[in-house]
């Protein structure tokens, strides 16, 4: 059971003139039972490449213009390329192969329909069962979401506060047994408490039912308290990759160790009140354009060598998992 | 009362009554906060720690006047803080940073104009457009943006430029008391390390006292003097920043600390 993205390159067009490629040949591995992080900040391209795995970007201004997403799934016998399906088959690979779980759990859910009801939905979609089951299934479902089924079977999402409303989000995620989960920063609009619970929630989920999750998100704590692989995502190319716990105890590329240098700590010996270390400027259009590191503008190693189009090396460490760098100036570990 | 106290709240409580259907008579209450009392010194970064719900923002609420309080006082510098009375000024020292700089911002409105109408209500500036535009000018080379900012819209800037003009617009009238209210949460880590350095340098420099509203324990670690924690309204402790991280002495506090632990660098996974 896996799930490989290779080559994958999608363009978002502004007219006909201009358009960027906002995820440009990524290579993505989840295997069974791993939690994968993708970390980038507000504009990198992270959701869209959430949103272009399901092929659910906005065809209007976007294109998949290469790659494959091959998925090998235990209900399935035979490899399936996602972006190879006619339009019709790929309903039998949304929410029942992979799942999505969005940010805001207060406008993906429907607010004039009982939460019980958008869940037998999903069920009765992709199964032909009598409702009556299907309403147990969710209800178990919900339960399991430590959300009391029966008595919220008949709420309206309005009636939930933040946490519960991304738990039923999970609930209805999870319903239909899928293989691999898309969770798109699901904890960002949660409190610190509740944010906690929807992650241990993530992460009971993966050891019960043993399936990949791919994790977007913007914090990198968060990312290391989840996550097994991470990969550090910035103006559409993947600056770093490897194992969750040696990215962040040894970053090797210049805008992981900057992301890491900048977020206060809470460890003991950590001293308060000193000037935190930035990262100048911000994520600009232009950082996607080709010939150049996408980093370049607001690195603080930059040089002139770096004007060029940087490949991902590979630094792979004797008993390691495989570690990539992109940057020309990381020779060796 | 000690001179170096700015802010003196005590028993402050602030009362919701709702009715639970349309014909309910009887009144309902919710004690958004609950007798509340503490004093914040001059110079001073007091963070404010709590959940959502947890009536911290109502807190901000009261300190402004945008709500009536139920009861309690409020003082000032010593003085019953009343933004009726128009003289005192109030409304000039103490000053809010919103949370979202995308909608705080009035779309429809050049940033100059944004940032001088304080200054113009005032009496600092004359209304005149010259003025403005180099009162703003002025006002952004503080917060580390180019003057020319001043003749775009919200719109032209990024979200940590548009919290710089947020800054920028608390500070024209030279507060003495700023409340932050979740100053970072909608910006990038990136990002949010030039604000909070920026926040740091301008407190140094003009030698305003913080209330600093947020959810992440690990900016109250770098930032605050003191902390405060709210639960449902009530305040839980009250603790030098050192010693609230060193030894948390309310069972929620600890509860705090323990989930903020497995959002830090320092612990393993979950």
């Amino acid at each position: 059971m896996s799930l490989e993205i290779k080559n994958f390159t999608v363009e978002l067009r502004k007219d006909n003139a201009s358009s960027i490629n906002v995820t440009d040949d990524l290579y993505l591995k989840v295997d069974e039972g791993e939690v994968v992080s993708v970390v980038g900040e507000s504009g990198s391209g992270k959701s869209f490449l959430g949103l272009s795995i399901l092929r659910l970007n906005p065809s209007h201004i976007s294109n998949i213009i290469s790659g494959e997403v091959k998925i090998r799934c235990k209900s399935q016998n035979e490899e399936i390329d996602i972006m190879k399906l006619e339009p019709e088959k790929l309903i039998g690979v949304r929410g029942r192969l992979i799942s999505m779980i969005f940010q805001d759990p207060n406008t993906s859910l429907n607010p004039v329909m009982k939460i019980g009801e958008q869940i037998t939905e999903a069920i009765l979609a992709h199964k032909k069962i009598p409702k009556k089951e299907a309403k147990d299934i969710a209800i178990s479902y919900l339960d399991s979401m430590n959300i009391d089924g029966k008595s919220r079977f008949a709420s309206y999402p309005y009636e939930l506060s933040g946490g519960m409303r991304q738990r039923v989000m999970i609930a209805m995620a999870m319903v239909l047994n899928p293989c691999f989960l898309i969770a798109d920063e699901p904890t960002t609009a949660l409190d610190v408490t509740t944010s906690l619970q929807v992650l241990k929630l993530i992460g009971n989920i993966r050891k019960k039912s043993n399936i990949g999750v791919i994790f977007i998100t913007h914090d990198l704590t968060i990312a290391k308290s989840i996550s097994d692989r991470t990969y550090v995502f910035y103006a559409g190319h993947v600056m770093e990759s490897g194992n969750t716990e040696d990215l962040i105890n040894n970053p090797m590329h210049p805008y992981t160790f900057s992301l890491i240098k900048s977020v206060p700590s809470l460890s003991a010996d950590y001293v308060p009140k000193q000037k935190l270390f930035t990262i100048p400027g911000f994520l600009k259009k232009d950082d996607f354009s080709k010939g150049k590191c996408r980093f370049y503008s607001r690195c603080f190693k930059r040089d002139d060598e770096c004007l060029r189009d940087i490949p991902l090396k590979s630094f792979t460490d004797s008993g390691q998992e495989a570690r990539y760098v992109r940057c020309i100036k990381v020779n060796n570990v | 009362m000690d001179k170096n106290i700015i802010l003196s709240v005590s028993n402050l409580s602030k009362h919701y009554k709702y009715y639970k259907t349309l014909f309910d008579i009887k009144k309902n209450v919710v004690k958004a906060v609950d007798e509340v009392s503490f004093d914040i010194f001059k110079n001073e970064i007091f963070a404010v720690v709590g959940e959502t719900g947890c009536g911290k923002s109502t807190l901000s609420k009261l300190l402004l006047g945008l709500t009536e309080k139920t009861s309690g006082e409020i003082y000032f510098k010593g003085e019953i803080l009343d933004y009726g009375i128009k003289k005192k000024d109030f409304r000039k020292q103490i000053q809010i940073l919103f949370q979202d700089p995308y909608s705080s911002l009035n779309p429809k409105k050049k940033i100059y104009k944004l940032i001088s109408y304080q200054a113009v209500k005032n009496g600092i500036i004359k209304n005149r457009h010259k003025d403005r535009v180099d009162f703003s000018a002025e006002q952004l080379k503080k917060v580390g943006l180019p003057e020319s900012t001043a003749l775009d819209y919200p719109h032209m800037l990024s979200g940590g430029q548009r919290q710089r003009v947020g800054i920028a617009r608390c500070l024209s009238v030279n507060p003495e008391l700023l409340i932050l209210d979740e100053p970072v949460s909608a910006l990038d880590v990136s990002i949010s390390a030039q604000i909070l350095n920026l926040l740091m340098d301008l407190q140094k420099k003009n030698g305003i006292s913080y209330i600093f509203i947020t959810h992440d324990l690990k900016l109250v670690r770098h930032l605050a003097d003191r902390v405060c924690v709210m639960f449902g309204g009530k305040i839980m402790e009250i603790a030098k920043t050192e010693d609230f991280f060193n030894s948390p002495m309310h069972p929620y506090s600890k509860t705090l600390l323990e989930s903020m632990n497995y959002m830090s660098f320092t612990r393993r996974n979950l």
